[in-house]
């Protein structure tokens, strides 16, 4: 008698378990839907204007939407959960200026690369000891979350490494002295110092290393990656591609 | 250097939304929580120990790891287990309000147990049963006696869900952070988040003063 009640208490208490996670409105993943994520802190590649999402990636989703017929969603997330998201099916990719990488190719796919950056690092405009990557070695240095850079940062001795969720806190932290570097993609340093008016900072002039940007895809979806990259090549050929790229790269290069 | 005002003026539309947002995930949160908190303080005090047991494991469960790792575990694990996505509304509700639950819970059972036994011991005698003893008799006084810490429960919870901006959901702190990648002010916006934060604290902080006179004076 005391156990049934027990049994039907433990039932009743994981239905209601089941009950909560289930309410509201679940959404089965849409055949006719791609859905996009970034992180939309990072112009030029994306970052929100109003409650509106712009930017590179966003035309380029848009972009492949319309080459595949598709329908296209476009989300905003922390960096650090794009992968997570995509792994788990909540979103469909992740078009968020992301380098293609080995660890990250052991845990998804990506589409065939469709730009180019070089990883630089930012200093104070008076720091004349910060020429090479040689001198990363030692120093404080502030990067994004999960980031080439901070891989790159974290293998240098005695370095301390600073990780930010967004570019404006790395570079908030840089012009308050509290770190001596800045990792960044090129094109992200020369937008936020330009059109950021940072006038007391600086790119060092030297690549420390040449990334690949891909679009993600869960390793399940590939009939997705290879829609994606016909879409690409498709847009490289008609000159959709280079129109995009004047739009969101023509002034800063 | 200089204070950008009018840059606060321009994006103050955007911010309020968000503030708007971070007040509905607020009350639904901590409205789910209450009604999960008073089920568990019941369950705590039950003379059955194996619901005793499964409601000090929620507890403990909940109040031992970070709302962070929750809101993870339910926008990320959930969907794996099934089979379905999650819309960050509903995984960030259903993580501040089973988050929620376990502490408004504590306050409960602390407020049912600050009322003396006797008052158990006398109904039971007039013949109401244990139900309608804690219904009519021991409830109503605790629930006065549990007006601020709620309200207490209500601001950290206010507060704490700016961390469902890590699921991109926009709520306060995560228009804050896109208003900033696009401007760079990170001074002026901040600081506006912050006063509306504060304006918010400081309102229901205020209710709850009215509440407890309400409720204390005779």
């Amino acid at each position: 008698m005391k156990l049934k009640k027990s049994l039907a208490l433990v039932l009743g208490a994981t239905l209601m378990i089941g009950v909560f996670a289930g309410c509201g409105s679940e959404q089965a993943p849409k055949k006719d839907t791609i859905k996009f994520a970034a992180e939309t802190t990072y112009p030029p590649f994306e970052f929100a204007d109003g409650d509106k999402y712009q930017g590179f990636d966003v035309d380029l989703a848009n972009a492949i939407g319309k080459e595949t017929g598709k329908k296209v969603e476009f989300v905003s997330m922390g960096f650090d959960a794009l992968i997570p998201a995509l792994q788990s099916g909540q979103i469909d990719a992740i078009a968020s200026g992301m380098v293609i990488t080995k660890e990250r190719l052991e845990k998804i796919d990506f589409s065939d690369p469709y730009y180019q950056v070089n990883l630089i690092m930012v200093v104070k405009k008076d720091n004349n000891t910060v020429n090479g990557e040689a001198d990363i070695a030692g120093k404080t240095v502030a990067a994004q979350i999960g980031t080439t850079g901070a891989f790159l940062a974290k293998e240098k001795p005695g370095t301390t490494v600073k990780e930010f969720d967004t570019i404006p806190n790395m570079l908030q932290d840089l012009e308050n002295g509290n770190v001596e570097i800045v990792m960044l993609d090129e094109p992200i340093a020369k937008y936020f110092i330009q059109v950021g008016n940072m006038a007391n900072l600086k790119i060092v002039p030297v690549g420390l290393q040449s990334h690949q940007l891909g679009i993600g895809v869960a390793k399940n979806n590939p009939e997705l990656t290879k829609e994606i990259n016909a879409a690409l090549k498709k847009m490289k050929d008609n000159g959709e591609y280079k129109k995009l790229e004047d739009k969101w790269f023509g002034n800063i290069k | 250097m200089g204070f950008n005002w009018s840059l606060i003026l321009d994006n103050l539309p955007l911010l309020l939304q968000g503030a708007l947002v971070t007040v509905k995930i607020t009350t639904m949160s901590v409205g789910c929580g209450f009604f999960i908190g008073m089920l568990v303080a019941l369950a705590n005090l039950s003379n059955l120990k194996i619901v005793r047991l499964l409601a000090r494991c929620y507890v403990d469960i909940i109040r031992g790891t970070p709302l962070l790792v929750q809101i993870f575990l339910i926008y990320f694990a959930l969907p794996m287990i099934i089979g379905s996505r999650i819309d960050p509304f509903v995984a960030a509700v259903t993580a501040c309000s089973i988050n929620s639950g376990a502490y408004v819970s504590e306050i409960f059972r602390a407020g049912i147990q600050s009322i003396d036994k006797g008052q158990m011991e006398a109904g039971r005698s007039l013949g109401l049963s244990w139900a309608q003893t804690m219904r009519y008799i021991i409830m109503p006084q605790a629930f006065k006696a549990i007006i601020p810490p709620l309200g207490n429960e209500f601001i950290a919870m206010l507060k704490d869900s700016s961390l469902v901006s890590v699921i991109g959901f926009e709520e306060l702190t995560r228009r804050g952070q896109l208003i900033i990648a696009k401007t760079y002010a990170s001074f002026e916006i901040w600081g506006t988040v912050a006063v509306i934060y504060l304006i918010m604290t400081v309102s229901i902080s205020q209710l709850v003063a009215y509440l407890e006179r309400r409720y204390n004076i005779k």
